[in-house]
């Protein structure tokens, strides 16, 4: 029982938005942003955006759906991303420029086709190079002995940081 | 005999060009008044029609008629202190209306004058007779623009409290808490940021005085302990353009959803608490004795619907509801508003009583008792002029035997 041009104009956009197919949707824009800061606990980011109509910060834009284990892409603060806005879930990140950190946590990883076999666990391969390495020093120092005497060089115990790429770790 | 009176006060606005305007003109004439009032269209609004020909009497005893192009020095016997036009959009509006009767003692009786509507001058109509448009305080929020904010997890009174810092005016929400998530303020009025509340979270808002009423309800639990204004179909109600719908004309489902973030028990690799996101979804209904069910159809279990058999389905996002409960109380809310057996439609009625949008309405028919009732009032639509003084009203929601005390109280 409308009876003002307000009510028929309200009206006429709820009808408009059903025919649109526009009525109780969901509307969703997208902004590049800059990143000002991250935290990685609740795994959302601060950022302020380049390309939409204002330059008022997105609090708590999600690069991960809810805090579990997964992917992770940590952003690097300063760096730009691409924001999804949605009037009813929160912000998330859907491409970014540049990483601080990248988490993939999984029973199973693979690279590429999978065909070169398993990634060295470093550890053991640190165990298992300083035993050889233990093993020809004592033969070097009985070598050492004999006659004529042959003199090796004493094997240095591998260290973990020397054969260790700390920047991919397992 | 009731005899209609109204006061039409003006109070000129300065503005920068014109620094002295702030005369006040009371009028107690006018061709036609029209005050709608509602909590569904944020803005109450008024057209004032003057007569075609106001004369001014000035000081010298002259008499000239009044036109926009005038700037009259001298109005109501009195000087003006200023030169600037009679009226201004911005200028500030009052208007007052009632009744002068006779008492049984034959002494005429002026009673305080009810204000049926505050705000400002929006349009002057170029042309005679002269003709205003008027806004309620919900202009001023149009005016404004605020500043860029934004917050990862806002509540309404966050939002409306931002929204309002700076102007002189309140806000309640009834009580009511909600959160509306991810919220962000950008390139808007305060009145933008409330149409968009509206619309996203159904959260209607509206100026009663100097207080915004901004909540999920828009019966408040504080004036639904109030009386309903007693209406006689014989005696007050002058005319109806109202329905009679029995239950079983309108079958309506409301089905609401909503996202919840559950935390779970287990930790992610780096000792958080993993979260877990989940789509909750009831579907509200009426049984035949009119009590409101639930189906829980949360993981898509839809035993005993058979969405089928409804004439028509709301399909609502519930942007707050992180409980099974919260969800079913908002379908509910929005059940009972759309699905309820007695009258829909608006009646008019006398000046008095006078009735708000948000107050409840008694029908008596001693002719005819089915159509007695007590209804929520949606809005209301006031007339002053030549036809006298009449209010029409749209009655929403009905609360007898519809709606229990606990409803009431919690807010509709």
């Amino acid at each position: 029982m409308s009876n003002t041009y307000e009510n028929i104009n309200r009206e006429l956009g709820v009808a408009i938005r059903k025919l649109a197919g526009t009525h109780n949707a969901d509307k969703l824009t997208i902004a590049d942003c800059t990143v000002d800061s991250v935290d990685i606990a609740s795994r959302t980011c601060v950022c302020t955006p380049l390309n939409d109509t204002s330059i008022a910060q997105i609090q708590g834009v999600r690069f991960q759906s809810t805090v579990d284990d997964g992917v992770i892409l940590k952003p690097t603060i300063g760096s730009t991303v691409t924001v999804l806005l949605s009037t009813r879930v929160a912000p998330l990140i859907i491409q970014s420029s540049e990483l601080d950190e990248v988490y993939i946590v999984a029973p199973q990883v693979q690279f590429n086709q999978g065909n070169l076999g398993g990634m060295v666990k470093v550890i053991s391969l640190v165990g298992k190079l300083n035993a050889i390495e233990q093993q020809l020093n004592t033969i070097g120092t009985w070598a050492a002995t004999v006659t004529p005497p042959l003199t090796l060089p004493p094997l240095i115990p591998t260290q973990r940081t020397d054969i260790e790429n700390k920047a991919i770790i397992q | 005999m009731l005899r209609p009176i109204c006061q039409i006060k003006i109070t000129q606005q300065p503005t920068s060009d014109l620094p002295n305007r702030n005369s006040v003109f009371q009028f107690s004439f006018v061709n036609n008044i029209e005050v709608s009032s509602s909590w569904k269209n944020l803005t109450d609004t008024a057209k004032i029609k003057f007569p075609k020909n106001v004369f001014i009497n000035f000081a010298d005893g002259t008499k000239r008629k009044l036109s926009l192009k005038d700037t009259p020095q001298f109005i109501n016997g009195r000087q003006s202190n200023n030169d600037a036009p009679f009226v201004l959009r911005g200028d500030k509006i009052e208007i007052q209306a009632s009744y002068i009767y006779i008492d049984r003692n034959g002494k005429e009786i002026v009673p305080e004058p009810d204000t049926i509507f505050s705000g400002y001058i929006v349009k002057v109509l170029n042309k005679m007779p002269i003709e205003l448009d008027c806004e309620d305080n919900m202009y001023q929020l149009k005016q404004i623009f605020l500043d860029k904010m934004s917050w990862a997890a806002a509540d309404i009174s966050d939002v409306i409290g931002y929204i309002l810092k700076g102007t002189n005016f309140s806000f309640t929400t009834g009580g009511a808490t909600m959160s509306l998530g991810n919220f962000r303020i950008e390139n808007q009025t305060p009145a933008e940021v409330l149409e968009y509340l509206r619309k996203t979270f159904h959260v209607e808002s509206y100026f009663r005085g100097d207080v915004l009423h901004c909540s999920p309800f828009v019966y408040y639990p504080d004036t639904n302990n109030n009386p309903p204004h007693l209406l006689q179909f014989q005696k007050n109600i002058i005319s109806d353009e109202m329905q009679y719908t029995r239950a079983d004309d309108v079958k309506v489902g409301v089905k609401a959803y909503s996202i919840s973030k559950v935390e779970l028990a287990t930790q992610t690799f780096d000792g958080r608490m993993k979260n877990k996101a989940t789509r909750l979804e009831v579907f509200a209904y009426k049984k035949n004795n009119g009590e409101v069910d639930f189906k829980d159809l949360t993981g898509g279990i839809k035993a005993g619907i058979d969405e089928g058999s409804f004439g028509n389905v709301v399909t609502l996002f519930y942007a707050d509801g992180n409980t099974l409960d919260g969800l079913k109380q908002f379908a509910k809310a929005r059940l009972n508003r759309l699905y309820y057996e007695g009258f829909r439609g608006t009646f008019t009625t006398f000046g008095l009583p006078f009735i708000n949008h948000g107050d409840q309405v008694q029908f008596i028919d001693n002719v005819l008792p089915e159509r007695n009732g007590t209804y929520f009032v949606k809005s209301v639509t006031r007339t002053y002029g030549m036809g006298g003084y009449r209010q029409k009203v749209e009655i929403d929601l009905r609360i007898d035997g519809v709606l229990d005390k606990t409803d009431l109280q919690k807010g509709i």
